[in-house]
């Protein structure tokens, strides 16, 4: 197994390497811009201080951004043996298609919940401590981050899903995650067709949206991994 | 020497055959081992099961005995039944040459004298490689 | 404690077809391969060989039939099945990024039964460079890298899919060389494809003759070579070629001459030759596995 792991990493190496590029660039451009700002003050470098909002756009910006490599990361994950031409080595090896299967879900998903829980972990837990954080988040007042969170990892499941399945079957893995990235664009044409149609309120079109993405995410996630692991040609 | 896989004369048969003539020069004299199955196989660039088979038909004619756990022996008599099998191969030639003769319309005497032409050539061929 | 007896047939068939639309790449292969024994399957392009080979592999589900290697059927049992056979395709797909001893480390550990001592041996036999990535190996050193993965393992079965094409002479012979060694070495099930006739003569105890995806014939390769006879019959005056003998797998004739290839030669196939008059005399000639091969497939292109 963890030949299988080691194999995944290396496969992905310079993706996992964007990604967390994407993911760090937000905060180190931060960090910059606010180091800029301390001398400029005249306070020195090293007196930084980090604003509850500077706080939240960061933490989205950087969440956002490293979705396009994650994106990439699971478009890549089941379509790169086929387009290098190692799927015939490695189905005629001992390992199940499911043994092959856990170990590119594991170097996925553990790259997406790593970055996910960093998140969550700089939006929720350490930006609430910020002395100018909001005592309490008013809607309409405060942007509340777990709403935000919810439709970030909404649209997220939905291009995550589609990366997947196109994933198992494609010949080239750029079909995969660029059509994955454009897939919401789709629903969001679909959800305005709809809304002129019958005549929907927000309200109720942002929550078919949301259950949409997460309905049509998990299919994909699920339709992928039968046809991966159905597959008897090679 | 190496096997003829272009040759139609069937593999096993051609093993035994090389044996056979170098039984006769004397390379393997009575009493001495052959090279192994394996050795024989690697050397030959053979399947060992076909040289398996060419032993036993070997040991079956007589040119060479088992001896268990030891090897493949060339038997008392060996260089003498290679020796006869040898004078079989030449009768062989003999036939084939009298085949063509026969379909070319030439007749017995003028094969005689043929025959009586070649065996006063010198052999410009120098002595096969074993 | 019950013993559980090992499977008298390596690899077993029974009416394995694979169909691809209306195509029909292999028909009802029926084969019966010992344990411990060389088979070869020769055929020309096309004729499915490859195919045969990928549903032995579980490479490709087969539309029909059983597939049974070393007693378990293919479709079941995929771990333990694999570990037990070595496969070199024509073009062995290892990962192109790896190092050779990254491709040797990665392969190890799937097997339990790798053998170090003559991974390490292969090697230098094969004057593998361990730092070099396999993508810039030449086609000579990649097809040895193949089989070094699949003898390490010491396999029970080894599966060799035209191993050798487009190699040189020599590479093909340092190939060959490490395929007998290991026949040599231990007991164990070859099943080889090859365009190359003499190496199929040399190395196999029985062959296969495949043709537009049916076995034409499956026999041991001296009994092929023994019951598979050209004919050459001189014809009398105005004679013409009478009805071909039993066996007669293909004829021609030109001028007075009509050449006949037989399999399953006896002597009365001759009577039956001179049987009606027409035959002035015959000859008897030996044919080895190529003019074989060739006679097979040009008489079944005639007859289609």
């Amino acid at each position: 197994m963890s030949a299988l792991l080691w194999k995944d990493i290396r496969m992905n190496a310079s993706v996992l390497v964007l990604t967390g590029a994407l993911f760090a660039l937000p905060y180190l451009a931060g960090f910059g811009w606010l180091v800029n700002e301390s001398m400029a003050r005249g306070t020195g470098p090293m007196d930084v201080r980090w604003s509850y909002d500077a706080v939240m756009r960061t933490g989205f910006l950087s969440l956002i951004l490293s979705h396009i490599g994650m994106t990439i990361l699971v478009g890549n994950a089941l379509a790169c043996e086929r387009e290098t031409g190692s799927e015939g080595f490695l189905a005629a090896l001992p390992p199940t298609r499911a043994r092959v299967l856990l170990s590119k879900t594991a170097v996925t998903a553990g790259t997406i919940i790593l970055l996910w829980a960093l998140s969550v972990f700089v939006l929720l837990v350490l930006a609430p401590t910020l002395p100018d954080a909001p005592a309490f988040i008013v809607p309409g007042v405060h942007d509340d981050p777990a709403v935000e969170l919810s439709w970030v990892a909404s649209v997220a499941a939905l291009i995550f899903g589609v990366a997947w399945w196109l994933s198992s079957f494609v010949q080239k893995s750029s079909t995969a995650w660029v059509l994955a990235l454009l897939s919401p664009l789709a629903l969001v044409g679909l959800a305005l067709l709809t809304r002129s149609v019958f005549s929907i309120g927000d309200l109720a079109l942002d929550r078919m949206f949301l259950w949409s993405c997460v309905l049509l995410g998990l299919a994909g996630g699920s339709a992928g991994t039968v046809l991966f692991l159905r597959k008897s040609e090679f | 020497m190496n096997i003829d896989s272009e040759k139609a004369s069937p593999i096993f048969i051609q093993i035994q055959d090389y044996i056979r003539r170098a039984v006769a020069a004397g390379v393997y004299k009575p009493g001495e081992a052959i090279p192994s199955l394996r050795a024989m196989a690697i050397k030959l660039k053979v399947n060992p099961n076909t040289v398996k088979r060419a032993y036993q038909e070997l040991e079956r004619a007589g040119l060479i005995k088992a001896r268990k756990g030891v090897g493949m022996f060339v038997t008392p008599d060996g260089a003498a039944g290679a020796k006869r099998h040898a004078e079989g191969m030449v009768v062989d030639c003999f036939l084939d040459g009298i085949r063509i003769a026969h379909s070319a319309g030439i007749d017995p005497s003028r094969v005689r004298s043929l025959f009586e032409e070649a065996s006063m050539r010198e052999l410009p061929v120098a002595k096969e490689a074993i | 404690m019950t013993q559980v007896s090992e499977p008298m047939f390596a690899i077993e068939t029974v009416g394995m077809t694979k169909r691809f639309g209306t195509c029909t790449a292999v028909d009802e292969l029926d084969l019966r391969i010992p344990r411990g024994t060389v088979f070869g399957l020769i055929g020309p392009n096309g004729a499915g060989k490859s195919t045969t080979i990928r549903m032995l592999m579980g490479l490709s589900r087969p539309t029909c039939g059983v597939v049974k290697v070393l007693g378990e059927h293919v479709i079941d049992c995929p771990t333990t099945r694999k570990a037990r056979i070595g496969y070199v395709p024509e073009t062995p797909s290892v990962y192109r990024w790896m190092k050779v001893d990254e491709a040797v480390r990665f392969c190890r550990s799937f097997y339990d039964t790798w053998n170090d001592e003559l991974c390490s041996r292969l090697k230098t036999l094969f004057e593998l460079n361990g730092e070099k990535v396999v993508g810039s190996l030449s086609k000579g050193s990649l097809a040895k890298l193949g089989l070094l993965l699949a003898i390490s393992p010491e396999p029970e079965v080894l599966i060799l899919d035209e191993p050798t094409a487009g190699l040189d002479p020599l590479v093909r012979e340092e190939f060959l060389d490490g395929v007998l060694a290991e026949i040599c070495r231990r007991p164990q099930t070859v099943f080889l494809s090859s365009h190359t006739l003499g190496d199929v003569q040399r190395l196999a105890d029985s062959v296969g003759i495949l043709h537009e995806g049916r076995l034409l014939v499956s026999s041991s390769t001296d009994q092929l070579l023994a019951s598979t006879k050209r004919l050459r019959a001189v014809l009398r005056d105005g004679a013409s070629p009478a009805l071909a003998p039993p066996g007669t797998i293909w004829q021609g004739s030109e001028h007075r001459e009509w050449s006949l290839t037989v399999h399953g030669f006896s002597e009365s196939t001759i009577e039956f030759l001179r049987r009606d008059g027409s035959v002035e005399h015959v000859e008897v000639l030996d044919l080895n596995l190529e003019e074989i091969f060739k006679d097979f497939i040009k008489g079944r292109r005639l007859s289609a």
